[in-house]
C-alpha cells in the first residue's frame, strides 16, 4: 500500500522512466519511507555511503545487481571506509576479504562514486552547508555533519544509502524535519575541573558517556571551554555515535544551529544532567586501562575517524628528530585523498621514514587489517578503544595524540598519570 | 487488524506474502543487533543479550526491534542468504531497517521473510505463545 505523496518526477522514476536500477532504488526508498512513517520524500544533494565495507556476500550481491541494471549515482557520492587497505594490500590479512573488497570498490567506482574510502568526507571535498539535505551512513560523520555543518541527515543504513544515492531521494523523516533537530537534554560539564576539560581524552570519554547514558537524545552541551577545537568536537561526535544512538549535538555559541541555549532548545524545558567526574569514570574505564600501565607497548594506532592533514602535521611536530621505537608498530589511518596530499608534500615519506605507517582506505580496528594490533595497544581514539578489543586480542590504553606519539618514541605507555589515576575521579 | 487465538495479522512492511505463515515462536525480550547474530548458524552471539546463544533460524521472531548502527539491513539479509534467517518477524513498532533487509533478501534471492507490525495488545497477547499463524 503506497501512502506516499510523490512528485511527478518521483512517480516517473518508480514507473521506470529513468531505467531499471533507478526503479528498484525508488521501490526500496519508498518502502523504507513508508516503514519509517514518512509521508513524502526529500531530494538529497550529496551522500556518503557505507556500501564499500564488505560486510558479507549480500552486500556484494546487492551492488552487483544494481550495477548490472545500469545503476549510476545521480548525486556526488563519497564512500566510507573499505574493510581492507585497498591501496596497500600488504597490510591485509584475509585474501577473500581483499578480493571481495576490491570487486566492490571497482563496481561502486564504475557507478560513479568518489572512491574516497573515508570516514571524514568533510575533509575530502564534501561541502555540505547549513540546511542542506544529504545522506550519510558512517555514524561519526552523521553526527559531525549535522552538528558542525548544520547539514541534515539521518543515520544511514546499508542497501538504502546506495538506493538513495541512485535516485537522489530520502524519506522526509527524522533530522530532515526541523522540529526534530531541537535539543532535548542539557548536558552540563561546567563543574568538571578545567584541567580535565582541556585534555583531548576528556572529549572522547564525554562522547562515550553521551552514547551510554544519554542514548537516543539530542544533547545540548554546556560548560565546554571557550574556543573548543574542531578536533575535540569531532572526538565527541565519533565516540558518542559509537557508544549509542546519538545523531546530533548542539554546542551553544559554537555550532551553527545553536547561537545560544534558547535557540538550541527552542525555549522548551529540558531535563538537565550535571556531569561530574564520578559519572564519567565508569565510561573512562570502559574504554581504557587506567593508572600507570607497565609492560611492553606493542602498537600505537592513531585515528578513528581517520586523521586530518592538521593532525598529521601535529604528529610530525611531536616527532621532531625522533623516530618510532624499534619493534613497535605505529600506524595512522587516513582517507585516500589525505594520503595522496601527504605524498605530494613529501610528508608521507617523512612519516614512513620515522616509522609511522600510513594506512589509507580503512580502519585499523578491522580484523582484516594487520598492523600488529595485539597485546598492549595505545590509541588516541575512543572509537578504536571501543571496537579494537572486539576484533583483536588486545588491551587498550587511551591517551591524547601527544601522549600516543611520545609513547611510540619511548616504546612504553607515557601519559598524564593524574588524568588516568583514580584520585581525581572519585 | 483482527486477531484471535494463535492467528494474527498486522501491517506488512517487508516482502509481500500471500500464504499464511505458521511457525514456532522465539520471543526476544530486548532489541537485537543483527551484527551480533552469526550469519551462518543464526545464533545470537551478543553475550549481554538475554537470549544469548539462541538460534533465530526458522523461528517466528517476536521482538521489540533492532538496534545498532547502519548494518542491520545487510546483516539480516546475509543471515537469510545463508539460510539461517527467521521464518518471519513480528514487531510492536515499525522498523524500517529490518524491513529493508528482508525486502532486499526477497528481491535478490527469492527468500521471503515477512515482517509484520502488530498493535500493542496483540504483541502482549502473543508474548507467551509457542506457535503462531500469521495471516497475510
Amino acid at each position: 500500500m503506497m501512502n506516499l505523496e510523490l512528485s511527478n518526477e518521483e512517480q516517473g522514476m518508480l514507473a521506470g522512466d529513468a531505467g531499471e536500477a533507478t526503479k528498484l532504488a525508488m521501490e526500496l526508498v519508498c518502502s523504507f519511507a513508508e516503514a519509517d512513517g514518512a509521508d513524502r520524500l526529500v531530494p538529497i544533494t550529496l551522500s556518503h555511503i557505507g556500501s564499500a565495507w564488505l560486510s558479507g556476500g549480500a552486500q556484494l550481491d546487492f551492488v552487483k545487481h544494481l550495477h548490472s541494471l545500469g545503476g549510476r549515482f545521480s548525486i556526488p557520492t563519497w564512500t566510507a571506509a573499505s574493510k581492507t587497505c585497498l591501496s596497500r594490500p600488504e597490510f591485509d590479512n584475509d585474501p577473500e576479504v581483499t578480493r571481495g573488497s576490491t570487486e566492490l570498490a571497482d563496481l561502486l567506482t564504475d557507478m560513479g562514486c568518489r572512491p574516497s574510502f573515508s570516514c571524514t568526507p568533510y575533509y575530502d571535498g564534501m561541502k555540505a552547508g547549513l540546511g542542506e539535505n544529504i545522506a550519510v551512513t558512517e555514524s561519526s560523520a552523521v553526527v559531525y555533519l549535522n552538528t558542525v555543518h548544520g547539514a541534515r541527515t539521518n543515520q544511514g543504513y546499508s542497501f538504502i544509502d546506495t538506493a538513495m544515492s541512485i535516485c537522489g531521494r530520502a524519506p522526509c523523516s527524522g533530522l530532515y524535519v526541523p522540529e526534530n533537530r531541537i535539543g532535548n537534554l542539557i548536558v552540563d560539564v561546567s563543574s568538571i575541573p578545567l584541567s580535565i576539560r582541556r585534555q583531548e581524552p576528556f572529549y572522547h570519554i564525554l562522547g562515550q558517556y553521551l552514547g551510554r547514558a544519554c542514548d537516543g537524545s539530542l544533547p545540548v552541551l554546556v560548560g565546554l571551554p571557550e574556543n573548543i577545537s574542531e578536533r575535540h568536537i569531532r572526538a565527541i561526535c565519533a565516540s558518542a555515535s559509537t557508544a549509542g544512538a546519538i545523531r546530533m549535538l548542539h554546542i551553544p555559541g559554537v555550532t551553527p544551529e545553536a547561537p545560544d541555549l534558547e535557540t538550541a532548545t527552542r525555549g522548551n524545558t529540558c531535563p538537565r544532567k550535571t556531569v561530574t567526574l564520578p559519572h564519567l569514570k565508569t565510561h573512562r574505564d570502559e574504554l581504557s586501562l587506567t593508572g600507570p600501565v607497565d609492560g611492553p607497548l606493542n602498537a600505537v594506532c592513531l585515528g578513528a575517524p581517520q586523521m586530518s592533514l592538521a593532525e598529521f602535521d601535529l604528529v610530525l611536530d611531536l616527532l621532531g628528530d625522533a623516530s618510532v621505537h624499534s619493534g613497535l608498530s605505529c600506524s595512522a589511518s587516513a582517507s585516500r585523498s589525505t594520503a595522496e596530499a601527504l605524498k605530494r608534500t613529501g610528508k608521507f615519506e617523512t612519516l614512513q621514514s620515522k616509522g609511522v605507517v600510513l594506512i589509507p582506505d580503512t580502519c585499523t580496528y578491522a580484523s582484516s587489517v594487520n598492523v600488529g594490533q595485539t597485546g598492549l595497544v595505545m590509541t588516541n581514539s575512543a572509537k578504536w578503544a571501543y571496537y579494537g578489543p572486539m576484533c583483536f586480542d588486545c588491551q587498550v590504553a587511551m591517551g591524547s595524540l601527544e601522549e600516543c606519539v611520545t609513547a611510540a618514541i619511548e616504546g612504553k605507555v607515557m601519559r598524564n598519570v593524574d588524568f588516568w589515576s583514580d584520585n581525581l575521579w572519585q | 487488524m483482527s486477531t484471535s487465538g494463535q492467528t494474527i495479522s498486522g501491517n506488512s512492511i517487508g516482502p509481500h506474502f500471500d500464504e499464511p505463515i505458521v511457525g514456532i515462536v522465539s520471543r526476544l525480550t530486548e532489541p537485537l543487533c543483527f551484527l551480533a547474530v552469526d550469519p551462518e548458524a543464526g545464533n545470537i552471539m551478543d553475550r549481554f543479550h538475554p537470549q544469548h546463544g539462541r538460534s533465530i533460524r526458522d523461528q517466528i521472531l517476536v521482538m521489540p526491534g533492532s538496534r545498532g548502527g547502519g548494518a542491520t539491513p545487510d546483516q539480516l539479509c546475509e543471515t537469510i542468504r545463508l539460510d539461517a534467517g527467521p521464518k518471519a518477524i513480528v514487531l510492536p513498532l515499525s522498523d524500517a531497517a529490518i524491513a529493508i533487509g528482508a525486502t532486499v533478501a526477497d528481491r535478490l534471492y527469492g527468500k521471503s521473510v515477512p515482517i509484520v507490525v502488530v498493535d500493542g495488545d496483540t504483541y502482549t497477547r502473543i508474548a507467551d505463545m509457542t506457535v503462531l499463524e500469521i495471516q497475510p
